[in-house]
């Protein structure tokens, strides 16, 4: 110590120590208190004349004060900045002998007087009730958590954690996080958790990895693990939280199994479909061939030309139903294996137009009007022949289903819901129908409503498939004597 | 140029017998063979000196099906490589599968649905 150093007054001295935040305890070799600052007055309750030339034990709880001044002695044979304890729990006695946790940093000073300790108390009672706290919530989680420092040592567990590893407390606190984890995959988890602590990212959830913990009894189980870095005054720490997922796997699997199996049914019944609408189409072709050879036969008298006609009649029926199935197959087929790249940014105009030419002989034959209102909306982005295909089919069902007794007027709207969503509503004032009977069916394959109309109820059904495989919506309101409206709700395929 | 010589291989006889009246209504001088399935092609063709100018095939067939016998016909050999000789699928598949895969072949000359009509045939005797 050079003497610039002692010169440092007194007064500077208690400057010091008495702007400190802290409690400081000056003692001296003999473990007598040489200076008391105003916050360890406040701290422990005593005045300065009450423990200036006392034996530091005076401060601290009567249990700890047979041992005391050993440590105390060792301290003064060789001093050094450090805290008190060595990583024990620490706790002071106020006057009135009630107990509290503290922390403690030595700070040796030599003065003309010899080497005294300069005690720098910090009372802890609020982290410790935190600490309290945060160990009741990870005892209450759900899951198993365990508390690990930077050297992977398990500083913490709570009850779950005991359940799931099979151990006790005492045998995982102050031990590896390894002895949780297989051995084959300890190879590359310390440095995994390394990796974690250079870059802690906020919840970690393990995914797309088959994660593993081994029991005490070997036994390892599937779990899924969260990692979330928590700063502590021990330093940073990772809470990790283990679910064992053995349940989840098993109903994984079965739902696996179950799904591979519904394909199987689903492709087999696909080609069922395909193969008797096949089946069916050969011999309806071969009975039309036939039919039309009689027909035109100069030899068949006209009773029975006309049964001959009927029977062109039923068998032109049965081919459109057997075109209808492989229409719907087709479309099935389409929408499952859609691609959204074949959706295209093109003019609602002309979506419309296209369909407007489809009918235009239904259209001026009937004298329908069709009142548009695109509401501002010009472009959308969808695949051509889909959107055609809905709004064709609802128009083509206003034009069939009119009401002869009146002028069919079709409402056709177009709404921007927001950026990627759209509405059209398409409403007439047609025959309608009864939605209690109707509502649940309308929607199915070969569903028809209207038996004194020709139609092959396949319509509407190809609408909601559109519809439903782009994740639209669509909703029906309709009143016999009335008519009917359609309301869409469409979403582009891309996000742009 | 004598007649032009057609071979039917479909297992419905109605067909065979519709299409046969349909290619003789618009080819005035033809000559049509049937047969009932792919075998009873290949053994139509290993027995037969002269080679069919055009193959009609259908494709779903029990026995040798019309893709079996397409493989059948090439590796035979025989009447495959000769000029003037065409194969025709003509079938009641609906799938866009079946026709992309079938008119893949380079044997395949064209692709038909049942039942044949009047500018299915005048595509035919466009070939020659």
């Amino acid at each position: 110590m050079s003497s610039e150093e002692t010169k440092l007054t007194e007064l500077t001295f208690q400057l010091i120590v008495e702007s400190s935040p802290n409690a400081i305890v000056l003692v001296n070799k003999e473990g007598k208190i040489a200076y008391f600052n105003s916050r360890a007055e406040l701290l422990f309750g005593y005045v300065r004349a009450d423990v200036i030339g006392q034996l530091v034990e005076l401060l601290i709880p009567k249990r700890y004060h047979e041992n005391h001044p050993g440590f105390r002695d060792i301290f003064f044979k060789t001093p050094s900045v450090r805290a008190m304890g060595a990583g024990r729990e620490l706790f002071a006695a106020r006057k009135d002998k009630t107990e509290f946790p503290i922390e403690i940093g030595l700070n040796p000073i030599v003065t003309v007087d010899g080497t005294l300790v300069l005690a720098s108390i910090i009372d802890i009672t609020e982290r410790k009730k935190a600490e309290e706290r945060f160990k009741l919530v990870v005892e209450s989680a759900p899951n198993a958590m365990i508390l690990v420092n930077r050297q992977g040592i398990i500083t913490l567990i709570n009850t779950q954690t005991e359940k799931l590893f099979g151990y006790e407390r005492d045998e995982l606190v102050g031990n590896k996080l390894e002895m949780l984890i297989p051995k084959r995959f300890q190879g590359h988890h310390p440095g995994h958790w390394n990796l974690f602590f250079k870059e802690p990212q906020t919840p970690t959830i393990e995914v797309g990895r088959d994660l593993f913990g081994l029991r005490k009894d070997g036994a390892e189980i599937p779990v899924e693990i969260g990692l979330n870095p928590i700063e502590t005054n021990e330093g940073n720490m990772v809470l990790a939280s283990f679910i064992d997922i053995t349940e989840r796997i098993q109903h994984e699997r079965v739902i696996k199994k179950q799904l591979s199996e519904l394909k199987i049914a689903n492709d087999y019944l696909e080609q069922l479909a395909y193969i008797s609408a096949h089946d069916i189409k050969n011999p309806i072709i071969s009975i039309e061939g036939l039919v039309d050879i009689l027909l035109d036969s100069s030899e068949i008298k006209p009773p029975e030309v006309e049964l001959l006609k009927m029977q062109k009649g039923v068998i032109q029926q049965m081919k459109k139903n057997n075109k209808g199935i492989n229409d719907i197959l087709k479309l099935r087929q389409g929408l499952l294996t859609r691609q959204d790249a074949d959706a295209e940014s093109m003019s609602l105009t002309a979506i419309l137009d296209s369909v407007k030419i489809i009918l235009r002989s239904d259209i001026e034959s009937t004298g329908s009007k069709l009142k548009v209102n695109m509401n501002g909306v010009s472009e959308i982005h969808f695949p051509f022949f889909y959107l055609q295909s809905v709004f064709y089919n609802l128009l083509a069902n206003a034009i069939k289903y009119r009401d002869p007794g009146r002028e069919l007027i079709i409402r056709f709207e177009a709404q921007r819901i927001d950026k990627q969503a759209f509405r059209f509503v398409i409403a007439d004032n047609g025959l309608g129908f009864d939605m209690s009977r109707a509502k649940d069916k309308l929607f199915g394959v070969f569903k028809r409503f209207h038996p004194n109309i020709e139609g092959t109820g396949l319509g509407l059904h190809i609408v909601k498939s559109i519809v439903d495989a782009y994740g639209g919506e669509i909703a029906v309101n309709s009143e016999v004597g009335k008519g009917t409206t359609f309301e869409i709700t469409l979403k582009n395929p891309i996000i742009e | 140029m004598g007649p032009i010589k057609i071979l039917l291989i479909d297992d419905d006889k109605v067909i065979n017998f519709l299409h046969r009246l349909k290619l003789e209504e618009v080819i005035v001088d033809c000559v049509v063979d049937e047969v009932l399935g792919g075998q009873a092609a290949l053994d139509y063709l290993t027995t037969h000196e002269e080679c069919p100018d055009v193959i009609l095939l259908d494709l779903n067939m029990p026995g040798m099906d019309g893709f079996e016998f397409l493989e059948e016909y090439e590796k035979l050999g025989k009447c495959v490589d000769k000029s003037k000789k065409f194969l025709f699928i003509v079938t009641s598949s609906q799938r866009d599968e079946d026709k992309i895969k079938v008119t893949a072949n380079r044997l395949v000359k064209g692709y038909f649905e049942k039942p044949l009509i009047v500018n299915n045939i005048k595509e035919i005797l466009a070939c020659f």
